[in-house]
């Protein structure tokens, strides 16, 4: 009994907006969870890893090795070793579907893609930090403004039959720009449609810097919005793939790394 | 007071009790104070390798003592040769000096660069005053330019007697420095060159060749008016054979970190060095500069036999393109950290400087001074063409057998920051799917492209670079 | 105005027309870029056609080139190769060879981008960039030799000075023909509006020279008959590196908000035209004379300030302009810095001329702020004059 419970890992991903946990006990997952990170990276890590604990059973003494990433990973206290999220992200999405080689994480404030090869191991990737359109924080900008709950706004019913023209590359401005739309009359559906259109066109760009190749997948809290996928494998002309849960798939990633560690030790 | 600095840039105590009160007047009119003198000891100990390689002081120390003249230019010399980044032919500007040695002549931004930026960590409020004055954020202007005319603005220097513009490389800088005879009255010489040379076609392209080589000779003649001297095509060829020296004996150490496991020197002391030789524009300090390079190297070649290294043996080897950048030193401290050992510089050794070595060396060496100037200038990666820039990124990961390639454009040059993609797709289309990481930055300024910002990519990439290691293990 | 709707009618059946030249003639085309550099005779003289590369105004192509090159571009450059990714603009992919000046770094890249990306061959022509001397002079005449060379080769036609003599007196009438029509403009009722001018420019670099001089002598036989609507509009001059065709929008803003331009110095204007070519002996040298030694300004030339500043003042005399809109396009790092000390000496003048500067990505949303600025200006110039 007490073997088998030495062989839990974990991995914890500190984003900028939410903070997950994966719990692995041979292998396979045995806890996870999602909070929002706040302003403590080393009580969010703790406390979001202890939530993924207490679903497996398990305790914090129990876990062999630890893996932390994300833009927090420096902060986790408890983390055996840091890893880039692109790397962990790479990991995660493959395990989940191994015929993935592209994969598109849209973050809260952050976006990147990926490319990888049959091991999951990076091949090439590029990333948008520096700017808000394209990524989670936009969504939520352009929903205030236009009134409706995230939820809503992700809804394909909500998508109108002619997009809006977008053409502000940046969230403040394009937000400004809605509101001139609305001003003439246009309809939330046009604009949202106009919207997406938006968003996809920029994650886009960032793909085919470095080439869309089949398998395509989807990461991150936003690949549950359904409007945006679609809107997304319109842009890029490929098929995509959302795994069951995206939002974790980086601190799976980072759990899968931890396991390795462990069986190498 | 700055004693203890003084003896991190290698000053004997001699030398220190004779220099003391001219570095202070240098200092004090930079507007550097003790605790600016103490931080900058920490920072060349820790990023230079001050602490532990005498021939790192003395490195640190002959830039310093640049920056010290530089400083004090105006109250003790009546005429001022100034060139600017990316100024491409310091020894047109040295020649001037042998004619004439009472001027004093000077690679202004540069020595700025890094004895006030990459060393004392001073530099923004020039920048920023140029950007105030006529280079706005938002146009991409590039940062040495907004230096040159921060530099003017604040009067920080002396106005020039004369100012060499390069105009063998981008449209900007030979604008800017339009720009400073326009506002500040200080003469100005262009050297200019028209790129219209075939990428692809042989490295040494005769109409191009020729059209820079009487701009070169155009600006000499101005050169000599300005001092009262005829600069001689003997000036010239001496400046050309000292800086050929001093590139002679740093490529032994090139070779040696290439070939080093663990690396006894960090890319930044190495770009140090490195520029040190192409920034030359004074002769005076040449026979101390080739006796810095050979106590590094003896010192380099110790550690090395008692295998000793300041990167993990073992580490991932990579080359980068262009360089870190100058005034940030912990950016290249961090990718070093990351688990990257920077073995090659893309226009410095293993390619660079050493293409096709033998037949350009024996093409140039038939020609007059003014045409090797340009013809040597003209060849450098950086400056010729995007092909050849593939070129050098491919030999280097080939000679050397390198794990990846790390590339840094800098994001307002018009000239590197838009070949960059071209590069990278003409290097994997020569070398297949290898590791490379484009990362834009800035070569200059170290507000906005800082080394905490670029952490994640670097560390990816490392991740990336060690995984393919193994596999291909 | 009829003539500008058969120019519009006659554009838009040109790409098929050429398509048919090339396969059905065996005609060659050869397009080059902007900045009035390259010699529209001397490929003409080769029996080739001659095609300006000169669209631009939209931001899709800027975008599209974005997979090949950094955003920090001006738009103009970046849009020349992503109309060839987009495969909208015919003119972009049917050359047989493109001649690229060697101008400013921009243009140099669009040279570089098309050599990479896509089999068409480019034939680079280096721009000396001091206006003074023989030296440079020269040196570009080898150029044109080099050229010249080129297109005889491409072509099977030799060039003799005979023939290049005829293509440069048909390209000197054009050009004559549009200063005529230019200087119209200097009086109080202008009988044509900047923006069709713009176009007339616009439409020599796409046509055929012989319909553009049918064209040309017609419109001006009409309008040096008519007089323009009479306005209280103040006069503007419009100064940039080049307005492409498509980029109206500031054009257009500057009419909407009451200003009214009655000249231009950008490249499809008054560059073109200023300078006519002298039919000589030797005319590749005076072909490199006059695009050369002769040539009013462009910011990258080193020196070129106070060559440009003295060009402004004597167009703004002569066309007796109440201010200046300089239009500048972004991250154009040249046109920046001198728009500085243009700024500032035309304030300097014993009647300073103010001056407005915008700027431009070819964005459909800044629109609104041109708008703004424009009508500011407008009404200071009002305020100004009463």
């Amino acid at each position: 009994m007490k073997n088998e419970r030495r062989m839990s890992v974990a991995g914890i991903d500190v984003g900028a907006v939410s903070a997950k946990a994966v719990v692995l006990r041979e292998d396979k997952i045995a806890g996870s969870a999602i909070l929002p990170t706040g302003y403590d990276v080393a009580k969010v890590a703790k406390e979001v890893g202890g939530l993924a604990l207490a679903q497996a059973q398990l305790q914090m003494d129990d876990l062999r090795y630890v893996v932390g990433t994300g833009y927090g990973r420096r902060a986790i206290p408890f983390a055996n070793e840091v890893i880039t999220e692109i790397t962990c992200h790479a990991r995660g999405a493959t395990s989940v579907i191994p015929e993935a080689r592209t994969i598109i994480d849209i973050g809260g404030q952050d976006s990147k893609a990926i490319r990888v090869d049959a091991k999951g191991n990076v091949v090439d990737f590029i990333m948008n930090d520096k700017c808000a359109a394209g990524t989670g924080r936009f969504l939520e900008v352009m929903s205030r403004a236009l009134e409706l709950s995230i939820e809503e706004f992700s809804s394909l019913s909500r998508m109108g039959p002619n997009p809006c023209k977008i053409s502000s590359t940046c969230t403040v401005f394009a937000e400004s720009e809605i509101v001139s739309l609305r001003a003439e009359n246009k309809s939330r559906e046009d604009i949202i449609a106009g919207l997406y259109r938006s968003i996809a066109s920029r994650v886009g760009a960032m793909v085919k810097q470095i080439g869309c190749e089949d398998v395509v997948v989807f990461t991150g809290g936003v690949a549950k919005n359904k409007a945006l996928l679609r809107a997304l494998e319109e842009e890029i002309g490929h098929r995509i793939l959302v795994p069951g849960e995206p939002q974790i798939m980086g601190a799976l990633g980072a759990a899968l790394i931890a396991a390795r560690r462990n069986h190498c030790e | 007071m700055y004693g203890e600095l003084l003896e991190t840039c290698g000053y004997t105590s001699k030398e220190i009790d004779k220099e003391l009160p001219r570095v202070k007047r240098a200092l004090d009119k930079a507007g550097l104070t003790e605790a600016d003198a103490k931080r900058a000891q920490d920072r060349l100990v820790r990023y230079f390798q001050c602490g532990e390689l005498k021939g790192m002081r003395l490195l640190v120390g002959s830039w310093f003592k640049e920056f010290v003249d530089l400083m004090l230019s105006g109250e003790e010399h009546d005429i001022r040769i100034y060139c600017e980044l990316p100024f491409l032919t310091p020894p047109l500007i040295a020649a001037a000096k042998l004619a004439r040695p009472d001027i004093h002549t000077a690679y202004e931004s540069f020595y700025l660069f890094f004895v006030l930026g990459a060393f004392f960590g001073r530099v923004e409020r020039l920048i920023e005053a140029g950007e105030n004055f006529c280079l706005p954020p938002g146009v991409a202007h590039c940062a040495c330019n907004q230096l040159k005319m921060g530099v003017r603005r604040v009067n920080f220097l002396p106005r020039a007697s004369l100012v060499v513009s390069t105009g063998l490389y981008c449209d900007e800088a030979p604008k800017a420095d339009e720009l400073l005879e326009y506002y500040f009255g200080e003469r100005v010489a262009y050297i200019n060159r028209c790129q219209d040379d075939e990428p692809g076609g042989p490295l040494i392209q005769e109409r191009p060749l020729m059209y820079t080589r009487e701009n070169i000779d155009r600006c000499r003649r101005t050169m000599s008016e300005v001092i009262g001297r005829e600069i001689t095509d003997d000036h010239l060829m001496q400046a050309i054979m000292c800086s050929e020296e001093l590139s002679t004996a740093i490529e032994e150490i090139t070779e040696l970190r290439v070939k080093a496991d663990p690396q006894p020197l960090r890319i930044v002391p190495y770009q140090l060095l490195v520029y040190g030789n192409l920034m030359s524009v004074n002769l005076d300090r040449h026979d101390e500069k080739m006796e810095m390079v050979r106590v590094l190297h003896g010192e380099l070649q110790q550690m090395v036999k008692r295998g000793e290294g300041v990167i993990e043996k073992g580490t991932p080897k990579v080359v980068i393109s262009v360089g870190t950048p100058l005034a940030s030193p912990d950016y290249g401290m961090m990718i070093e950290d990351a688990g990257l050992n920077i073995c090659c510089l893309e226009s410095y050794g293993s390619g660079g400087a050493l293409i096709d070595t033998g037949e350009r060396r024996r093409q140039i060496s038939a020609m007059d001074p003014c045409t090797i100037l340009a013809a040597v200038y003209l060849t450098m990666p950086l400056v010729s063409n995007f092909r050849v820039r593939i070129e050098c990124i491919t030999n280097a990961y080939r000679k050397a057998n390198l794990d990846g390639v790390l590339m840094i454009p800098h994001y307002s040059c018009r000239v590197l920051g838009n070949d960059s993609m071209m590069v990278k797709d003409g290097v994997k289309k020569e070398l297949g799917n290898i590791p490379l990481l484009v990362l834009e930055g800035d070569y200059f300024d170290p507000r906005y492209y800082t080394a905490e910002q670029a952490r994640t990519r670097v560390e990816s990439f490392a991740e990336m670079v060690r995984s393919e290691r193994r596999v291909a293990a | 105005m009829d003539v500008m709707q058969h120019v519009t009618e006659y554009l838009r059946k040109r790409p098929a027309e050429l398509k048919k030249l090339k396969e059905g003639g065996g005609r060659k085309v050869v397009a080059y870029l902007a900045g009035d550099y390259v010699p529209a005779e001397l490929i003409y003289a080769a029996g080739a056609v001659p095609v300006g590369l000169i669209h631009g105004g939209d931001p899709e192509p800027v975008e599209a080139a974005h997979r090949a090159i950094l955003r920090y571009l001006c738009p103009f450059a970046r849009a020349q190769f992503g109309y060839w990714v987009l495969k909208e603009q015919k003119y972009y992919e049917l050359f047989d060879l493109m001649v690229a000046p060697i101008s400013c770094q921009h243009l140099r890249r669009v040279a570089d981008l098309y050599s990479v990306y896509t089999e068409l061959p480019v034939f680079r022509l280096g721009i000396p960039q001091p206006y003074d001397g023989e030296h440079g002079v020269n040196y570009f005449k080898e150029g044109l030799v080099l050229l010249k060379q080129r297109l005889e080769g491409l072509t099977g036609n030799e060039v003799t000075d005979k023939k290049l003599n005829e293509a440069i007196g048909l390209y000197n009438r054009i050009r004559g023909l549009l200063r005529e029509i230019s200087e119209l403009r200097k009086s109080p009722r202008p009988p044509i509006t900047t923006r069709d001018f713009i176009r007339l420019n616009h439409a020599a670099h796409l046509a055929a020279p012989e319909f553009v001089v049918e064209m040309l002598e017609g419109l001006y036989r009409e309008l040096s008959q008519q007089e323009g609507p009479k306005s209280q509009a103040p006069r503007l001059l419009i100064s940039g590196p080049n307005i492409a065709m498509g980029d109206y929008k500031v054009l257009d803003v500057i009419e909407e908000s009451g200003g009214r331009i009655v000249a231009e110095d950008i490249a499809e204007g008054v560059l073109f035209y200023w300078e006519n070519v002298a039919v000589d002996e030797d005319p590749l040298g005076a072909l490199a004379t006059r695009h050369i030694g002769k040539r009013p300004n462009c910011a990258f030339i080193r020196p070129s300030l106070k060559r440009h500043i003295e060009f402004i003042r004597g167009l703004a005399r002569d066309f007796k302009v109440d201010g200046i809109v300089w239009y500048q396009l972004r991250f154009c790092e040249t046109w920046d810095m001198e728009s500085y000390f243009c700024a500032e000496e035309l304030k300097k003048l014993a009647e300073p001329i103010p001056m407005l500067k915008l700027d431009s990505e070819y964005d459909i949303s800044d629109r609104g702020q041109l708008r703004t600025r424009v009508e500011t200006f407008v009404e200071t110039l009002r305020e100004g004059r009463v």
